[in-house]
């Protein structure tokens, strides 16, 4: 009878399992969403596994002063290694995510039963809502999703007296989580005081933990190290954004800390050494943050929270159970030791395989878009790849004639998989339909929610110049052409282009000649614009003679066949519709063709009817 | 359990040992390049505002060039005071904050020298990425090498793995259940 309820509860947990992966599946999705960060990181690993520089440092922090470790880029790079790219990883890391999920709920049960396992999950989700915090995307902030539930969970297993075994273990994953995001050093430390204050073995357990965190610091994330111990009293020289207090939401983790402490006033004896940890593990981010950020000005968004929410979602549930029961009890008169209440065999079991059906079926707003704008996935771009490489696409093409408003991203994310070539002159725009035409133009090919669509055009992109102060004798050549290997920069920098996140804020403009072949095209050619915030909207100065410069330069209607000529642009960085941060897809996005093609083409980016909210 | 402490002593091993000798090997670091962005960057901190406020009435940027990876400037007032400065990647690398250091200084007066430091001061905060590219020679790349990046990463996935596992496993010295 006995095993018989052990396997239905088994049972129940494997319906469990299932239910969170198809809920993981369906807020992240099959594949990871195209996105700057994923790129800089692929960089990095090309860095090492094709040019021989594998460094044991990440990325530069946003704010400037910090270096990540190198944790996540030699996890990936060893997976890599094996072929499994971005979206086989993505897949691998969907599993990791239910399977943390299920940690969370197994432990919250070991605390508080099957009703603390359902809040913990629930909470989880809302906070990993709360803080915006896409597992859609393949970035450095991924395995804190499941690494700090593990931790969280070991931590547990500390404070119930493990040994050296577990300390050792507990410290090199925080290593490790630390290698991935600077954000895991806010629990290392609650997790030594774990060690230190229940470990079996005190000494040799905080001993252990220091000597495995050491270990694996140094092996994989050494340089980082050296350059964020050197630049400690650099920090906050870059403030951005907003310093201080967190924005939206920031006091239900504050909120749940508190639930959680309940559970130290309202948890059974043998209990409360779990809860204060818990809090402590809830607390110490929560802190470290609030500190850090009022001390140095940096802008601290839920996001830098994330190491908290297993412990918050534990803690927190178990400590509403708890209450609840107390409630329960003194409604009753009467408060009977919850040991010697019986459970119906059948009750808990239910429970977990109801909840985990219900969540997998509840709807689940995948976001899947940037500023109402469909964003693509990297199955999208090898989707697109195949179409480009089977019509014979170059690389050389690819820099030049591929373009949309994320063009550079999309160029970066595919230009490994085109071979080397000549520049012939095709046009192709991989355009996000914000609104798709009807009926769908049959020339036309859709791919998610993209469209890829092929015409001429007249500007010759390869021998395109930038003019500082949009003189003539300070122009330069800018080909788009694959740049050389350069830790930290992308390869679809564009040599001659304004100094992307420097604040580059002096007027240029963007000489085009117009390519002599145009001389084939007959009618009215159109160049204008697309009206997207991201997007830098430049100013028409100049065209051709027989040109007409219309809608205060938003737009240009060219006659052909011409005699050739050239096109100027004129941008302002920082004015209003060129913000800064926009800057990162230069060169800008304009649209160009006949006029019926671009006319749709408008029509297909204009915010008519927002799509995009679930796929 | 003793499955980790054993990964974990070797790990210690791996990483004590490897990296003193790859060290002793390695040639030496590899110079620094300064590439044609820095250039524009350069003249663009040059006429910022910011470098107008240090400057002041009394100062003119006379100089502001590049020779090789030095950026060389020179100060100079009416009255003829003046201050000259060479500014070369930092040791023992460019830093976020602190990509130049002064090398040689020459000067005519105190405030002539202040001002020339302030000035270094406002390039080390006018660059948001490294303004330096290392110039590589064949097998001098900087870092590690690869076999043991990608051990590292095989390394901790199978961390991941054992710590996966045993935190699922029961806490020891497990009270009864509620």
């Amino acid at each position: 009878m006995r095993e018989a309820r052990g396997n239905l509860l088994r049972l129940a947990w494997f319906v469990l399992f299932l239910g969170l992966l198809l809920t993981m599946w369906r807020r992240h999705g099959d594949s990871p969403l195209l996105w700057l960060d994923t790129l800089n990181d692929d960089h990095l690993v090309r860095g090492c596994l094709e040019h021989d520089e594998c460094r044991t440092r990440g990325a530069t922090v946003s704010f400037g002063t910090l270096v990540q470790g190198g944790s996540w880029h030699e996890l990936r790079a060893a997976v890599w290694a094996l072929g499994i790219e971005r979206t086989g990883l993505h897949r691998l890391l969907l599993i990791l995510d239910a399977l943390a999920l299920l940690l969370i709920a197994v432990t919250a049960s070991r605390l508080a039963g099957v009703g603390a396992a359902v809040l913990a999950v629930a909470a989880w989700l809302a906070l990993d809502d709360i803080a915006q915090m896409p597992g859609e995307l393949l970035w450095n902030y991924r395995p804190i999703l499941w690494l700090a539930a593990i931790t969280t969970a070991l931590g547990l297993h500390l404070i119930r007296g493990a040994g050296p075994g577990t300390a050792a273990l507990t410290g090199a994953l925080s290593a490790v989580l630390t290698g991935c995001h600077l954000l895991g050093l806010t629990l290392a430390g609650p997790l030594f005081w774990a060690t230190l204050w229940s470990c079996k073995r005190r000494l040799a357990g905080a001993g252990a933990f220091v000597a495995a965190f050491l270990a694996v610091a140094a092996a994989s994330s050494f340089e980082s190290w050296s350059v964020n111990l050197g630049s400690l009293g650099a920090i906050g020289a870059h403030p951005s954004g907003a310093s201080g207090a967190a924005t939206g939401g920031a006091m239900v983790p504050w909120l749940l800390t508190a639930l959680c402490a309940l559970g130290l006033w309202l948890g059974p004896p043998e209990r409360r050494r779990d809860f204060a940890h818990l809090t402590l593990l809830a607390g110490c981010p929560l802190l470290t943050v609030l500190l850090v950020g009022k001390l140095s000005s940096l802008p601290t968004p839920p996001t830098y929270l994330t190491a908290a929410f297993p412990a918050l979602a534990i803690g927190s549930a178990a400590g509403i159970v708890l209450l609840a029961r107390r409630c329960w009890g003194t409604w009753r008169r009467a408060t009977p030791a919850p040991a010697a209440r019986a459970e119906p065999a059948h009750a808990p079991a239910a429970a977990l395989a109801l909840f985990g059906m219900v969540i997998a079926t509840l709807p689940h707003a995948r976001t899947h878009t940037l500023a109402h704008i469909p964003h693509p996935s990297f199955a999208d771009i090898a989707e697109v790849v195949g179409r480009l490489r089977a019509e014979g696409w170059t690389r050389e093409e690819l820099f030049a004639g591929l373009k949309g408003p994320m063009a550079p991203l999309v160029i970066e994310a595919m230009a490994h998989d085109f071979p080397p070539g000549s520049a012939d002159r095709r046009r192709a725009y991989l355009l996000p339909l914000v609104t798709r035409p009807e009926p769908f133009p049959a020339a036309w090919r859709e791919f998610g929610h993209h469209a890829l669509v092929e015409t001429p055009g007249v500007i010759d992109w390869t021998r395109l110049q930038a003019c500082a102060d949009c003189q003539e004798s300070e122009c330069r050549e800018a080909p788009l052409v694959p740049a050389p290997f350069e830790f930290e920069r992308l390869s679809t920098t564009i040599s001659g282009m304004p100094d992307i996140g420097s604040g580059e804020r002096r007027p240029f403009c963007l000489r085009f000649p117009l390519d002599e072949r145009a001389a084939a095209v007959n009618g009215i050619h159109v160049l204008a614009f697309p009206d997207l915030d991201f997007v830098c909207q430049g100013r028409i100065v100049a065209v051709p003679s027989g040109g007409l410069v219309l809608d205060g330069g938003r737009r240009a209607l060219l006659l052909t066949p011409n005699a050739g000529g050239e096109l100027w642009i004129r941008y302002e960085p920082g004015s209003t519709g060129c913000p800064l941060e926009s800057l990162c897809a230069f060169p800008p996005f304009l649209l160009e063709g006949p006029e019926p093609e671009v006319a749709l083409m408008q029509l297909a980016l204009s915010p008519t009817t927002k799509i995009g909210k679930a796929k | 359990m003793k499955h980790a402490i054993a990964f974990t002593t070797w790990w210690i091993l791996v990483a004590t040992f490897p990296p003193s000798n790859v060290a002793a090997s390695a040639p030496e670091p590899s110079p620094w390049c300064l590439p044609p962005e820095t250039g524009q960057r350069l003249r663009t901190v040059v006429e910022s505002e910011s470098v107008h406020a240090v400057l002041g009435e009394a100062f003119a940027l006379e100089r502001a060039d590049i020779q090789g990876a030095v950026v060389e400037l020179e100060i100079r007032s009416d009255s003829g005071e003046f201050a000259k400065a060479r500014l070369r990647p930092a040791r023992p690398g460019p830093e976020p904050g602190r990509w130049f250091e002064v090398q040689a200084k020459e000067s005519s007066s105190p405030q002539a020298t202040e001002v020339m430091e302030r000035l270094a001061a406002i390039f080390n905060e006018g660059f948001f990425k490294n303004p330096f590219v290392p110039c590589h020679r064949a097998g001098s790349r900087p870092g590690i090498p690869r076999w043991w990046y990608l051990l590292s990463g095989v390394f901790q996935w199978l961390l991941l793995a054992i710590g996966l596992a045993a935190a699922f496993r029961r806490p020891p010295l497990e009270g009864p259940r509620d």
